[in-house]
């Protein structure tokens, strides 16, 4: 038996070293990998809540967390990528050409 | 003795996920970043299975272990490897750096008391609205998916596919400078 006490904590140690990451990190795939982190600790939170109180429902919310995160890896990669060879860095101090 | 080795899995298994998700957001080099985040996610889904949760367990390992540290490796490799490099860093950069590990512990500790405190957090599942399993069946995952949450099912088929699509139009360039077909 797993206390889920525990289980929050991990989860919330892992959404805090991911938002390091994020705010931290300047090159954008580290970003990247670190909102993974973020969204994995949500989705840990999913399951574990479903266990705990014998609900399916929060396997749905956790599959349903998996595809988007998925889709927004793939989808994030590949703008990075294009920005990567469109100006030759994808240091985020250095994009700022949506900013004016 | 009664020794409790579902705990001392949970607990292992959450040193490797820790210490690999600090080795993600540390490492200087992309691609072991990468790596360390499929040790990362891979352990992750053991919990998963600790929680009783076979299918999102393969589903964790075929879409994220399997999936997208390989996306990420493979778009690394296939570009320059100046990719990789990050400039180096100042003294303000670290400064900043230091403030931001600050206010991450301080969350970290708001989060961790609130949790260990004797808050009265709800102890039952609030009902769903959405929700109704047929009272003749056990709620499985299969009768929420299929049942009650058919058309999240074709929404994620639908936000994959045109994500993955997107994609593609947007690595996509024929001539330099140009993005999109």
């Amino acid at each position: 038996m797993i206390p889920l006490a525990y289980e929050l904590l991990v989860s919330a140690a892992l959404f805090c070293i991911g938002l390091y990451g994020v705010l931290a990190r300047r090159n954008a795939i580290i970003v990247l990998l670190s909102i993974e982190i973020m969204l994995n600790a949500s989705i840990l939170n999913f399951v574990a809540f479903s266990w705990g109180s014998g609900n399916p429902s929060g396997q749905v919310f956790a599959l349903l967390g998996i595809a988007v995160a998925a889709a927004e890896a793939a989808v994030g990669l590949a703008v990075f990528l294009s920005i990567y060879q469109t100006h030759g860095s994808i240091d985020l101090d250095q994009i700022r050409f949506l900013k004016w | 003795m009664d020794v409790d080795w579902e705990f001392i899995a949970f607990l292992v298994l959450s040193v490797f996920e820790v210490a690999g998700s600090i080795l993600v957001v540390i490492n200087k080099r992309l691609v072991r970043a990468a790596f360390w985040l499929a040790l990362t996610l891979v352990t992750i889904g053991a919990i998963y299975l600790l929680f009783l949760s076979e299918f999102i367990f393969i589903i964790q390992i075929l879409v994220y272990a399997g999936a997208v540290p390989v996306l990420v490796v493979f778009g690394i490799m296939l570009t320059r490897r100046r990719i990789m490099d990050e400039p180096g860093r100042g003294g303000v950069v670290m400064l900043r750096e230091f403030t931001i590990v600050l206010a991450v512990a301080a969350l970290f500790g708001v989060m961790a008391v609130s949790f260990l405190a004797p808050v009265s957090w709800p102890q039952s599942a609030t009902a769903i609205p959405v929700y109704n399993p047929p009272p003749t069946s056990s709620p499985g995952i299969a009768n929420s998916l299929f049942d009650s949450f058919a058309i999240a099912v074709i929404l994620i088929a639908v936000l994959l596919g045109s994500a993955m699509i997107g994609g593609v139009y947007l690595a996509k360039m024929d001539e330099p400078g140009k993005v999109g077909p």
